[in-house]
């Protein structure tokens, strides 16, 4: 094994580039992985922000070494601040901000409705930086699947243990409903949609989809069109987290071949992240594992799933700009 | 336009380039089976039982009529290597057939449930029919042992020898191999469980180029 791998400098985006960390699990690491990239990239002059999307339980201030910042995602959702870029503060990183989610919980899970998380959800777009990297909470609502969509990289994480397994599988099939719903005009679908997925429930999608995409054409064929292009375009990753064997390293392809053949969408395996107890041991101390054990091996299987995802997208962008000019 | 595996090709089954060679479906056969298998952690949750199955053929059919292809091709250009090939694995022909009782009883019980025991014994020949090659690997052995419906633990029960050192085996780690005098002891028991030749397994196993 070579370790210490340079970045793919090849990679040059000029937009901006959304990074979104969901799977559903409670405790998978999301929070570990998105602030590990994140300052893995900061590190590479990369100009970040790592957005706290869990709004009840914000921790990725924790997670960099950081206290609570003063101000939080809760000035924007009660209305005290309307520009969402005054809430990047800085950490102990160069070029490295976070907008931390809120600081007190009670506020934001009460003051957190449908409209603010709307308008956030619009206004992500709009954070001035080169790479976002969004954290997401637990769960499969609305919230955490619509903001995870969000992303022009969308990562997985999960555990390789069963539970985190069948809820990737959940996420996914939540993923899709919303793809469908989102993109769906006529209320009248929504009974066939939702009582369709409800059938899925331990199973692939390609029946289910087809199904509903046969119904929604025979309304509206454009619709129908629109959101079976959606959903072929979408290219999820998936990285494995705390990984204990060898066993647990052929579980991620495993499910990414089950994925591209049953659920209806691409997903590229990412990489691995071993379960490492120095994690736990540097976070009590305060302090990014990462920045306190950066020449360890399992850093290096950080660097390497970050270098995985940056070659994908540039090859993503090399690919798109070909169709573009081809067609 | 959306993916489904239902309009997959044979190649596209079995995530391979239209010119692939015949190792190259062997080893997409034997990696997606492991997949496939009914405990396959990565399947929990994630398919209906019947999409499992539906695929565990899919792949079995892609594998055969593409390896048949392959293997004819093969012939033309080399008849040596071609005779080697398929089922004549079963070339074990001039051995006592008594080796193959105790998995055989052991593999029907584990079919006892399962009402297509025609299409598995169909599996198993295809599983064992990967011997032909010159050299056995761990995941060969494990791929005819899971094609019989065999668990580790009863091979360990039926031979007596550590499940650890089974999984050794089958996983080729030498790190937990036993002791070299005691290994081709247990390859060979390994192989009788599961009704094959202890001879030809051993030799093939231990003897392979690395
Ligand atoms: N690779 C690892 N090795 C050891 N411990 C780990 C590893 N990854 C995560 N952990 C531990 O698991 C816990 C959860 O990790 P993390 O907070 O990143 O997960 P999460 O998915 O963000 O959880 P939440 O559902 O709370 O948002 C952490 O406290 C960390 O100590
Ligand atoms: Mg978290």
């Amino acid at each position: 094994m070579r370790w210490g791998y340079a970045l793919d400098t090849s990679f040059q985006d000029h937009e901006k580039l959304v990074w979104t960390f969901g799977g559903g699990k409670g405790g998978a690491g999301r929070t570990l992985l998105s602030t590990t990239l994140g300052i893995l990239l900061a590190k590479e002059e990369r100009n970040v922000v790592i957005f706290d999307g869990n709004l009840e339980c914000a921790n990725a201030h924790t997670a960099l070494g950081m206290r609570q910042p003063q101000k939080t995602l809760s000035d924007f959702i009660t209305g005290k601040t309307q520009d969402i870029n005054e809430l990047a503060v800085p950490t102990p990183f160069r070029n490295l901000r976070l907008i931390s989610s809120s600081g007190d919980s009670i506020s934001a899970t009460n003051h957190s409705s449908l409209a603010a998380k709307n308008r956030l959800l619009k206004l992500i777009g709009s954070i001035n930086c080169a790479h976002l990297l969004t954290d997401i909470g637990p769960g499969l609502n609305f919230w955490p699947v619509d903001l995870f969509l969000k992303g022009d990289v969308q990562i997985l994480v999960i555990t390789p243990e069963p539970t985190a397994v069948e809820t990737v599988y959940h996420f996914i099939r939540m993923l899709i409903y919303r793809k469908f719903k989102n993109q769906l005009g006529a209320p009248q679908l929504e009974n066939t949609l939702s009582a369709a997925f409800t059938d899925m429930r331990t199973s692939g999608l390609n029946d289910v989809m087809e199904r509903v995409l046969e119904k929604i054409s025979a309304t509206d064929k454009s619709a129908a069109v629109r959101i079976a292009k959606s959903i072929a375009d979408m290219e999820l990753k998936l990285v494995v987290n705390q990984t204990l064997d060898r066993h647990d390293k052929h579980i991620g392809p495993a499910i990414c071949e089950i994925v591209n053949k049953f659920y209806g969408v691409k997903m590229d395996y990412a990489g691995f992240i071993p379960f490492d107890e120095r994690v736990a041991l540097s976070l009590r101390r305060g302090r990014p594992f990462i920045a306190e054990y950066e020449t360890s091996e399992t850093a290096a299987c950080f660097s390497v799933t970050l270098r995985e995802l940056l070659n994908s997208i540039s090859a993503r962008n090399r690919k798109r700009q070909l169709d573009f000019i081809t067609s | 336009m959306i993916r489904n595996a239902h309009q997959l090709d044979l190649h596209e089954v079995l995530n391979l380039h239209p010119d692939a060679a015949p190792e190259e479906i062997e080893r997409a056969y034997l990696h997606l089976t492991t997949i496939y298998s009914e405990n396959s952690r990565a399947v929990y949750g994630a398919l209906s039982d019947e999409e499992r199955r539906w695929m565990v053929k899919r792949i079995q059919e892609a594998y055969e009529t593409l390896m048949s292809r392959a293997g004819a091709v093969g012939e033309t250009r080399q008849p040596a290597q071609g005779k080697a090939h398929p089922s004549t694995s079963a070339g074990e022909q001039g051995k006592p057939g008594g080796s193959r009782a105790p998995a055989q009883d052991i593999a029907k019980q584990q079919r006892g449930s399962d009402d297509s025991s025609k299409q598995g014994a169909e599996r198993e020949t295809k599983a064992e029919s990967q011997l032909s090659a010159k050299a056995v690997t761990g995941a060969h052995l494990r791929n005819i042992r899971i094609a019989k419906g065999v668990s580790l633990d009863e091979i360990s029960a039926a031979t007596k020898v550590k499940k650890s050192y089974l999984e050794a085996i089958e996983s080729d780690n030498p790190k937990r191999f036993p002791a070299p005098v005691f290994m081709k002891g247990f390859i060979k028991a390994y192989a009788k469980a599961l009704g094959l030749n202890p001879e030809e397994i051993s030799e093939k196993y231990l003897h392979r180029e690395q």
